[in-house]
């Protein structure tokens, strides 16, 4: 009998397609599959976390050790100096007067019974300010120093405030837990430890990311409550404008990247704005109140005090209290906006 | 994932590609090149001597082959895993660990002056068994009874 092997014919068991095509063709599928997936969870965790109770954000803000995060905020006067007793009271009286302007807008604001604002100050050099979990609102000197006037200062502070009303930090930090745990399910870690390191992440609290969307609605909100107290949108024109020209004309890139990492494409924010201030007839110019903010105006003097001495200087009293010490230092300076003396010994 | 786990990865890729293509390219090419060169030694799947009466009596003859898989064709095949569908990744590889396996075989069955294989097996085994972390690789061997035909 004769029998015969032909050859078989090739590009049967294996494809001869090339290798890439598939490749591309996996990546593209796998791309749209994750769009859809975040798409779908920035809807559902957007809609769901907006009805966690306040209190609870509250908690959340407290076991994150929120105050130990602000301190760490990098300061180039080195982080782990310090703070003389001459800042620090600069840094109460700074705070104060964030309080004084928080409780100027907050009103017209009209916040949900319960929700608390706390204002913090720190000396850091960041043009930076920002809101997040449970009503704590951050000012940087960086950023104050910058401002040109009440109504500016105003601005940012509904904005950040408008932050809070709209629930937009715990939204992101919904959004942030949500795909960390679904990264981590992904990558094999375990959830958990995905959301405590997003919670304990200083730079996870301190930069939430804010979508455009949310950006434009809190100004949206600024606005009118600026509308309310100065009846005119100037404050946040002058801001919108001295941010322009930081980006312009700044070579520091760190101050740029600052500002814009957490409040980004501010030229287009001004152009909505605008056009929504001419929808709605606001105008956005107008006078403006200046910017009393409390300034360090040291040393303007250093005087000798040898024991129960005392000194009148203007309205600054200096008295040595102690019998002890043979003689201290005085540094006396002072504060330009209400032209009280404050003394440090 | 940070910037360095994803240059390590595109770099893997890369690399896999790049030598894997390479060597699969040069692998099919000798493969078409033997098999034309051993096309006279038939193969048959039959329990059974086709030629009862041949001079060499059914020796047992095998070919083994051990291939392991790149970086880019297990990256590809993991992704496929989402979707389902062909593994066009792996069916090169196991087409040629099979044809490999059979041409060793045939040069086994040639060197003891056979022209005829019977009774022909394949088995396919997986080295890693699919523990992560490790690069698949996979072995096939063939084995049958060689004879020489009149």
């Amino acid at each position: 009998m004769e029998y015969e092997n032909p050859p078989i014919e090739e590009g049967v068991n294996y494809s001869s397609e090339h290798p890439l095509k598939e490749f591309t063709q996996l990546l593209l599928g796998v791309a749209v599959l994750v769009i859809i997936t975040i798409v779908v969870i920035n809807l559902v965790i957007g809609a769901l976390a907006k009805q966690i109770p306040f209190e609870f954000e509250q908690k959340m803000a407290e076991s994150a050790n929120l105050l130990a995060l602000i301190s760490e905020q990098p300061s180039s006067g080195g982080s782990d100096r310090a703070l003389s007793a001459s800042e620090l009271s600069l840094s109460i009286a700074r705070k104060q007067y964030l309080q004084l302007i928080a409780d100027k807008v907050s009103p017209v604001m009209s916040l949900p019974t319960g929700m608390q604002l706390t204002l913090h100050y720190s000396s850091s050099d960041q043009v930076n300010a920002f809101a997040t979990l449970g009503g704590h609102i951050v000012f940087f000197e960086g950023l104050l120093v910058k401002l040109g006037s009440e109504d500016e200062l105003a601005a940012v502070m509904a904005h950040e405030i408008a932050h809070v009303k709209l629930r937009h930090p715990v939204v992101a930090i919904g959004k942030g837990l949500t795909m960390a745990t679904l990264a981590a399910s992904v990558s094999g870690a375990s959830g958990s430890s995905a959301g405590n390191w997003l919670l304990s992440s200083s730079a996870n609290l301190s930069l939430l990311k804010f979508s455009r969307d949310q950006e434009a609605a809190a100004d949206a909100e600024a606005a009118e409550a600026l509308v309310s107290i100065y009846g005119h949108i100037g404050g946040a024109n002058a801001l919108f404008q001295s941010f322009a020209e930081i980006e312009g004309a700044s070579e520091d890139q760190y101050i740029i990247a600052e500002i814009f990492r957490s409040h980004p494409y501010s030229d287009a924010r001004w152009q909505t704005l605008k056009a929504l201030a001419l929808q709605q007839g606001w105008s956005i110019q107008g006078q403006t109140l200046p910017l009393q903010l409390p300034l360090l105006d040291y040393p303007t003097q250093s005087y000798l005090l040898r024991p129960k001495d005392t000194r009148q200087f203007g309205k600054c009293s200096m008295r040595h209290l102690s019998s002890r010490s043979t003689e201290f230092r005085a540094v006396c300076f002072t504060d330009t906006s209400s032209g009280s003396v404050i003394m440090f010994i | 994932m940070d910037m360095v786990n994803i240059i390590v990865v595109v770099v893997l890729l890369a690399l896999g590609y790049g030598f894997g293509s390479y060597r699969e390219k040069k692998h099919f090419q000798s493969i078409f090149k033997r098999e034309a060169e051993m096309k006279d030694i038939m193969l048959f799947d039959s329990r059974f001597s086709p030629d009862p009466n041949s001079e060499v009596g059914g020796q047992l003859v095998h070919g083994n082959v051990v291939i392991s898989v790149d970086y880019f064709k297990s990256f590809v095949a993991n992704i496929r895993k989402l979707f389902g569908g062909r593994l066009r990744s792996y069916e090169t590889l196991l087409d040629r660990g099979r044809r490999e396996a059979v041409l060793r075989m045939k040069s086994h069955a040639f060197e003891l002056g056979a022209n005829t294989v019977f009774n022909i097996k394949f088995e396919t085994a997986s080295i890693s068994k699919g523990a992560s972390g490790n690069i698949g690789s996979i072995e096939v061997l063939v084995y049958g009874s060689a004879i020489k035909r009149c």
